[in-house]
């Protein structure tokens, strides 16, 4: 999908999510209203249980509002039905989590590839995709290698390629560096940053590590279910 | 690449891929054992039993109801020249008729003891080269069944309880049509041994020709027994011959009207048990397909519940909630395929290893006129049925597991193991 800069690619308006526990109602998301444009660098912070990953699951299209609306690429997600939201979630978005989430029998170039599969690319394009790739993210000689025999660097490596491979307009990345050293968590945000700036690939982080925020264009700070900050920096690290 | 997953995730998971894999196999062991089991019983019910009452008997009308259905008030007159007119009918269904007379006598023994030992047995009298009684003629252990219709043919459990050898004698006593008693001694030309010990121990032959002379029954026969090309066209052949026999140019105003049985009705008994028998072992079958289904549902829904994650980050990235379906099943269906052929396999051999010998099926299997060892008789078609049975276990039981992964979110599925 093709999207010019300054368009709003993803916009959030109004976003409540309520989970149950018994009789008591959590309200995880109480009204969250942004949007994103093609080629931002946007980080979410907040404390742990703020809402970030519950809000980076609704726009991601992996979870559902209780209401309010999201428009990705100016189509409401809401009336997707499964299968439009796993072609979305195929096409529109990758995903980066946390735990790296790598699928464990496949080694880390079939990892990457698996997107490509299940959007039925030719095979001699998933090459030339995978291979730019893995020499984008710095993999080199590893793409043989199980997730089980790499480092947690080299797993965000190739969880970062695998959310790339298909051309995504966002790549979404939930505490991308939270289980990583602070060297390979470096490592992996310069990565990122490099993408941001040289293929305009649209960024939304969340994280609660003020170090890390640093890279982000933009930050929102969300509190309580609640954006209560937004603030616009440079894209360097401080 | 989903066939790939499907595969490697039974490969990673190789501990609960086993517990499935023998689940089914030991369910397919089971049915194959059991199936081929009974198939033995039907092969010797139809082996024996067919072969030794014929696929038609006609016998006197009065039977059922006499007191003594050895009685030789109920021989039915003229048997040749009825047997005669039924094969003059031209009906190329009809491969062989034969008269049989059967009687009750007194088998003693015949040494020069002081107290010589006797047995009531039921003779047999048939044709020289009779089509019945393959039991006996099929299992002689010495002699001859009857050489050119002479003397007698004797188990081998008949011949030690009246001390009888191969060449030497014994004496059988009967009564005549005239209520006469008759005794003559026959030489002892064959000795058979059935694997039915109450038909070995009630059973003896001679010719129908030295049975009519003792019984001074000449020209009777207590039934006509009919072989038929086709057995499944006894009914039709029994009904068609009906009215010939009972009301037709063979019809004997004198004598009572005759009873025409297909093999079905002589053997309905049999028909019973082996309904019982067929239903009873198909029960066990059942319950063992049930705890394999069991196994192997509660197995895969472990398995996939340990992998939620796995499956929720394939649907984050695009997997759709049908294609993860099918991968959990098509994994279901290659265990099922893997334990299937172990089952085969492990199946045919213990099929194997029981026919050599044969099982012990005790008394009853005696009481029905069949072979008490019984051997059990491989099937194509049951071991495809078996096979397919166990892979189609195996795809319903995962199928409840991925219907349970395919109803969870994807936000669901990625927490649950976070």
């Amino acid at each position: 999908m093709s999207i010019n800069a300054n368009e709003a690619i993803l916009e959030v308006r109004g976003v409540t999510k309520d989970y149950r526990l018994g009789k008591t109602v959590i309200h995880a998301l109480r009204g969250i209203d942004f949007s994103v444009e093609a080629g931002d660098f946007v980080s979410i912070v907040g404390p742990s249980g703020c809402g970030k990953t519950t809000l980076l699951n609704i726009i991601g299209c992996i979870d559902k509002p209780s209401s309010g609306t999201v428009l990705l690429g100016g189509e409401d997600v809401a009336a997707f039905d499964d299968d439009r939201e796993a072609d979305a979630r195929l096409e529109r978005i990758g995903f980066i989590f946390q735990s790296f989430n790598l699928v464990a029998v496949l080694d880390a170039r079939e990892n990457i590839e698996f997107p490509l599969i299940l959007a039925k690319v030719p095979k001699a394009e998933r090459a030339r995709r995978v291979d730019r790739l893995v020499e984008l993210v710095g993999l080199g000689d590893f793409v043989g290698h199980k997730p089980d025999e790499l480092s947690g660097g080299q797993r965000q490596r190739v969880a970062i390629a695998r959310a790339l491979v298909n051309r995504p307009s966002i790549v979404i990345a939930d505490e991308p560096t939270a289980n990583l050293d602070s060297a390979t968590s470096t490592t992996i945000m310069e990565a990122m940053k490099r993408l941001n700036a040289e293929e305009k690939v649209t960024f939304i982080f969340s994280t609660h590590n003020e170090l890390i925020e640093k890279y982000a264009k933009r930050v929102l700070t969300i509190r309580d279910g609640l954006i209560t900050g937004e603030r616009r920096l440079g894209g360097e690290k401080a | 690449m989903i066939p790939r997953l499907a595969l490697l995730g039974a490969l990673k998971h190789y501990k609960r891929s086993l517990v499935v894999i023998g689940a089914v196999a030991a369910a397919c062991v089971v049915m194959i054992s059991v199936g081929s089991l009974l198939n033995g019983i039907t092969g010797s019910f139809y082996d024996s039993v067919i072969p030794n009452s014929g696929h038609v008997r006609i016998d006197d009308a009065r039977v059922p109801g006499a007191l003594n259905p050895l009685s030789l008030d109920l021989l039915i007159p003229d048997a040749e020249a009825k047997i005669a007119a039924i094969m003059a009918l031209g009906d190329e269904r009809i491969a062989k008729a034969e008269p049989l007379l059967s009687f009750g006598a007194l088998i003693v023994e015949d040494t020069g003891a002081d107290e010589p030992r006797n047995l009531p047995m039921r003779g047999m009298g048939l044709v020289p080269d009779t089509r019945f009684a393959d039991n006996a003629r099929f299992s002689m252990r010495s002699g001859e069944f009857l050489p050119r219709g002479e003397g007698i043919a004797l188990s081998e459990a008949a011949a030690r309880l009246v001390g009888a050898k191969l060449g030497g004698g014994v004496l059988v006593l009967v009564q005549d049509r005239g209520g006469q008693p008759w005794y003559e001694r026959l030489a002892v030309t064959g000795i058979f041994g059935t694997e039915s010990k109450d038909f070995d121990e009630t059973t003896f032959y001679i010719s129908e020709e030295k049975a009519a002379q003792m019984l001074d029954a000449a020209g009777s026969a207590r039934e006509i027994r009919l072989m038929l090309k086709d057995r499944d066209q006894a009914e039709a052949v029994a009904k068609e011959l009906e009215p010939v026999l009972n009301h037709g140019a063979l019809g004997d105003a004198s004598s009572a009207a005759f009873r025409i049985l297909p093999w079905q009705t002589i053997n309905a008994s049999i028909f019973a048990i082996l309904l019982f028998v067929k239903v009873l072992l198909g029960v066990i079958m059942g319950l063992f397909a049930v705890v394999a289904g069991t196994i192997i549902a509660n197995t895969s829904l472990m398995s996939v519940m340990e992998r939620l994650r796995e499956f929720g980050t394939m649907r984050a990235i695009g997997l759709k909630a049908r294609q993860l379906e099918s991968m959990i099943l098509l994994e279901g269906i290659l265990l099922g395929a893997a334990g299937a052929a172990v089952g085969l396999a492990l199946g045919s051999l213990v099929v194997a290893l029981l026919s050599r010998g044969g099982i012990d099926l005790g008394g009853l299997m005696d009481s029905l006129g069949l072979s008490r060892y019984n051997r059990p008789r491989p099937d194509f078609w049951w071991y495809a049925f078996c096979a397919f049975a166990g892979l189609g276990v195996s795809a319903i039981a995962t199928a409840r597991a991925a219907r349970t992964v395919r109803s969870m979110g994807v936000a669901e599925s990625l927490a649950a193991s976070a």
